[in-house]
């Protein structure tokens, strides 16, 4: 019997794992340990996902909201949790995700045993998954704040494993600054909330009553925007994760890229459609245009990258775009009183947040084992792994196909969703509004282009034609628990692509148990849907059908290998297309949206005469926008008034007893 | 139209369209000879190429792996795929594919490949040609998105098979920005089957090649199954295009007097269609590579403009 009782022992449990593999890790701290360090952090991590996994699901089966307390040791901190659709949901894709990082780690964190203590490694990534869990069931805002906390410093832990790296170390530095700032914030807005609430509990907020003045909740959307925007990676607060997410070792990035940045898309669908009574256009026009050129923005930057992980995280940036587009979208319709397309534009938020969950959770992990068996992250260097590492270029390949929405893969499904919202957003009566969904259409037009030519670059630089350095000339496929991370995430890529049409009742019914201002009863659900079946069947025919003309026709030819023909000349590695001259033309041609800078440095072969060349180094990159023309201006302005507030120490006692005279005088006028 | 029926139109499109590819390009090279003062090849010589591809062996390079063998497989496939889906001279209304954002992106998944197998062989040429490829299909996909936009407003779904089916309804004024659109319909077919002024097809000099350098290093039976898909695209272009934009012929009705006329006045339409595209690259220069992307751009701004108009 599917009680609450079990749900809630389950859920209770996988915490409890998490909890047991944080303290053995750090009983295994000793050197003799070493051995045990990996599968003792993992094992329970793996099973304390799988124990996720099995509660959500239990719960959508059983389909009531649970709520339930445990006993805090703060006074004003309540352990409130409320486990509903959408917080099932999220505890699906992080249990996913974390069972498959798990079953992936035992295997790729073989080559850092030796040079770094795991155990920390272990202690931090039991908290960060922990972390991740509680955040998405709190039902109290100062508990929401302190687990918030937890997981932006577990996830810090993470990024600086890899000490000895100073690029490590300082995109760390950078992500915990941001994310301070952020939950700076995220503090400003739930404790306006609770203010105006009068009490810190999310049920309270849930169940409204309260007239919030027309100001309130503008403030709160603008400072829950920008703390969960940083969060999520949206522009212009995503520097942090280009630098964050390939520092990380590789299925953490995958469990950064896919789950941690959807929990701060979580807490914002929350704040929007669960806190505030009423949704107001114009935050709908600012999401869906942070989106759109998130997404525009993000891909070109991307695909200018030559460091694998830096151009998935950038990737990640795109997506998280489109994602906030539809979020923009669900907005603007609840706000113009259209409940139905709001749920269907949430549908297709949720959905395409499992989608990319899935494709770059795999993305990231076949790309950390091309990492580490190359001991490079640079695209130049790779070329020829597909014949050193088969299973890898299919799992990437799989993965690569489903980023760039091609059918019949699950990020087409979510795609093909997003246009019809658009289309049908177009018919709004309001000119501005028809004029934003037509733009909206024209970024996400440009950014599937761009889509599909950064993963040519990415997988056919890795992957294809020759080997192009020692490490890639002497790769080594990835070992057993990689492969089976590889085979369940494709799996779900490839399934959930061809059952799309059926599991858009599950996620209508997530999404109308968020939009409020809907009839319960009025779930759609006749979503709009292909039958991706049917045409993945078609598409198996055809290949056959390919097959058999050709059986038919070229019967008696055969096949003979040789060596690549360049007009004669004995090729090298070298002569392949680099990874930076193939995104060379998109960027030229592309300058007037994103400026890019090139500089080459030429070796001169004798006495420096740049004539003879022995060397020559090109370096294409994209000229940062956000950093020079957003931070750097506000870094100087800070450290301006830094200085001049420095004016008040000037080191003389004196001046000291001044400033306490001043102040007791003011405190005995104030209390007076 | 009863499930069998729409069967076995499917069926015969997505026999016919590989039928008559190579006598259409056949149509167009006879055409370019006449217009350039040749003679010129007989029109069947298509035929005779893709017979004497397929009787010769291969050879493959040893640095290629899996993909390149696999992707000539892959793009046929499509290119039957989009035969059985774009309605030719009946509206099928079982079809799953007919959705005008699966063809799109299936044109995608064409360029995607055949990109992937020119960087496999690891030749210089090779990689030169997809970054070209992949830089003009990433701009062309949003022009030949917005080149049919105007027609998903109008009907309100993106079906392709149900938008050709009630073309017939329009008065003749809905066809001004139709028009528009339609032009920029052509820029889009010019770019994605690589002809004049995007790319040469009958070039030799491998630096200009943009597609054919991609395919350079194929041989064989393959080489015959990528030269026949990319001949089936050019085809269905056309198809998609005329029945879009000059849908007069259409058969609405399914009587066997219909689907005749249908087949005469579609022919009529081909032929005129094949003598604009060998009049087009027959007086025009091929355009320097940086000058395309404004080409393409043309397009999407004439798309934005013709959806403009029918939306407001």
């Amino acid at each position: 019997m599917i009680t609450t009782a079990l749900i809630i022992t389950i859920l209770l449990g996988s915490l409890c794992l998490y909890a047991a593999g944080a303290i053995v890790s750090l009983l295994l701290l000793s050197k003799r340990a070493k051995s045990l360090r990996n599968i003792g952090a993992h094992a329970p991590a793996f099973l304390g996902s799988v124990g996720l996994v099995l509660a959500s699901v239990l719960f959508f089966v059983q389909g009531t909201p649970i709520t339930f307390t445990l006993p805090s040791t703060f006074d004003f901190i309540p352990f409130l949790f409320r486990l509903d659709l959408l917080s099932a949901f999220f505890l699906l894709l992080i249990g996913v995700l974390g069972a498959v990082a798990s079953c992936y780690a035992g295997d790729y964190l073989k080559h850092y045993e030796e040079e770094y203590n795991l155990a920390f490694l272990g202690f931090a990534y039991n908290i960060f998954l922990a972390s991740m869990a509680l955040v998405v069931t709190a039902n109290n805002a100062l508990y929401f704040l302190v687990v918030w906390e937890i997981m932006s410093l577990s996830s810090y832990l993470l990024i600086v494993f890899e000490h000895h790296r100073e690029d490590n170390v300082r995109a760390g530095l950078f992500y915990f600054i941001m994310m301070h700032i952020g939950g700076a914030a995220i503090t400003g807005a739930l404790l306006l909330l609770a203010h105006a609430y009068g009490t810190t509990n999310f049920d309270v907020f849930r169940a409204g009553g309260v007239d919030l003045g027309k100001i309130l909740p503008s403030i709160v959307f603008i400072l829950a925007l920008i703390g969960f925007g940083t969060k999520a990676g949206m522009m212009p607060f995503h520097t942090w994760l280009p630098e964050a997410h390939p520092a990380a070792p590789s299925h953490v990035s995958a469990l950064m890229s896919g789950v941690m940045v959807k929990t701060a898309l979580y807490m914002l669908i929350r704040v929007i459609f669960d806190f505030m009574p009423l949704q107001v256009p114009w935050w709908g026009v600012l999401l869906m245009c942070i989106g759109a050129l998130g997404a525009v923005l993000g891909i070109l930057t991307g695909l200018a990258q030559t460091n694998i992980k830096k151009l998935l995280a950038y990737s990640t940036i795109e997506n998280i775009g489109l994602i906030t587009l539809m979020l923009g979208a669900a907005v603007l319709f609840s706000a113009y009183h259209a409940p139905t397309l709001a749920i269907v534009a949430l549908v297709a938020m949720l959905f395409h947040i499992g989608n990319h969950a899935f494709f770059k959770g795999l993305l990231f992990l076949s790309a950390g084992s091309v990492v580490s068996a190359t001991g490079t992250t640079n695209i130049e260097a790779y070329g020829g792994l597909a014949k050193r590492m088969p299973k890898t270029t299919i799992a990437f390949f799989v993965a690569a196909l489903a980023a760039c929405a091609f059918p019949p893969l699950n990020g087409f499904a979510s795609e093909w969703l997003m246009f019809q919202i658009l289309f049908t957003g177009v018919g709004a009566p309001i000119l501005s509004i028809k004029l934003l969904f037509l733009g909206a259409i024209v970024a996400i037009a440009l950014t599937s282009g761009l889509t599909m030519l950064t993963f040519v670059k990415a997988f056919g630089g890795t992957f294809l034609a020759r080997p192009r350095s020692e490490g890639s000339a002497t790769a080594h496929e990835a070992g057993f628990g990689s492969m089976t991370a590889y085979a369940i995430l494709a799996f779900l890529v490839i399934w959930i692509g061809l059952v799309a049409k059926s599991l858009l009742p599950l996620l209508s019914k997530i999404a109308s148990s968020i939009e409020s201002g809907a009839l319960a009863a009025n779930t759609v659900q006749k979503l709009p849907m292909l039958n991706m079946t049917t045409i993945a069947l078609v598409m198996f025919i055809a290949v056959i059908v390919a097959l058999l003309i050709t059986a038919s026709f070229a019967l008696r030819t055969k096949v003979v290998i040789g060596r690549t023909w360049d007009c004669g000349y004995p090729l090298a590695a070298n002569n392949e297309i680099s990874a930076t001259a193939f995104s060379r033309s998109i960027l030229m041609i592309l300058k007037k949206i994103l400026p890019t800078k090139k500089h080459a440095v030429t070796e001169g072969a004798q006495n420096g005469n740049t004539y003879f060349m022995s060397s020559k180094t090109v370096t294409l990159e994209v000229v940062n926008v956000f950093e020079k023309y957003l931070y750097q201006p506000i870094e100087r302005v800070a450290a301006f008034l830094n200085v001049q507030v420095k004016k008040i120490q000037n080191g003389h006692v004196n001046l000291y007893i001044l400033y306490i005279l001043v102040t007791l005088i003011l405190l005995i006028l104030f209390s007076l | 139209m009863t499930f069998s029926t729409a069967i076995i139109i499917a069926v015969a499109q997505l026999l016919l369209i590989p039928l008559f590819s190579p006598l259409v390009i056949g149509i167009i090279r006879k055409c370019k000879a006449k217009l350039q003062g040749r003679v010129g090849a007989s029109v069947i010589q298509p035929y005779r190429d893709l017979r004497k591809l397929f009787s010769k062996d291969e050879v493959i390079s040893s640095d290629a792996s899996w993909v390149f063998y696999v992707t000539p497989y892959l793009l046929f496939a499509i290119s039957l795929l989009l035969a059985s889906a774009v309605p030719v001279l009946v509206a099928l209304t079982f079809n799953p594919m007919s959705d005008l954002l699966i063809m799109a992106y299936l044109l995608g998944l064409s360029a995607f490949l055949s990109a992937l197998a020119g960087m496999d062989t690891g030749s210089a040429f090779g990689g030169f040609g997809s970054s070209r490829e992949m830089t003009f299909t990433a701009l062309v996909e949003g022009a030949l998105l917005f080149s049919l936009l105007p027609f998903i407003f109008i009907f309100g779904t993106t079906d392709v098979s149900e938008i050709v089916a009630r073309m017939h309804i329009l008065p003749l004024i809905a066809f001004f920005p139709l028009s528009l659109a339609g032009i920029a319909y052509m820029i889009a077919l010019l770019t994605e089957n690589a002809r004049i002024p995007v790319d040469n097809p009958t070039t030799h000099l491998e630096l200009t090649m943009i597609h054919e350098a991609m395919i350079l290093e194929y041989s064989g039976k393959r080489l015959a199954l990528i030269e026949w898909a990319s001949w089936n695209k050019l085809l269905l272009f056309i198809v998609l295009g005329l029945n879009l934009f000059v849908p007069w012929g259409f058969v609405v009705a399914l009587t066997a007097q219909a689907v005749v006329k249908g087949f005469i006045i579609l022919s009529v339409k081909i032929a005129l269609c094949i003598g604009i595209i060998a009049l087009i690259e027959s007086t025009m220069a091929k355009f320097r590579i940086f000058r395309v992307p404004e080409f393409i751009f043309t397009s999407l701004v004439l798309g934005i403009i013709s959806v403009l108009i029918i939306i407001l």
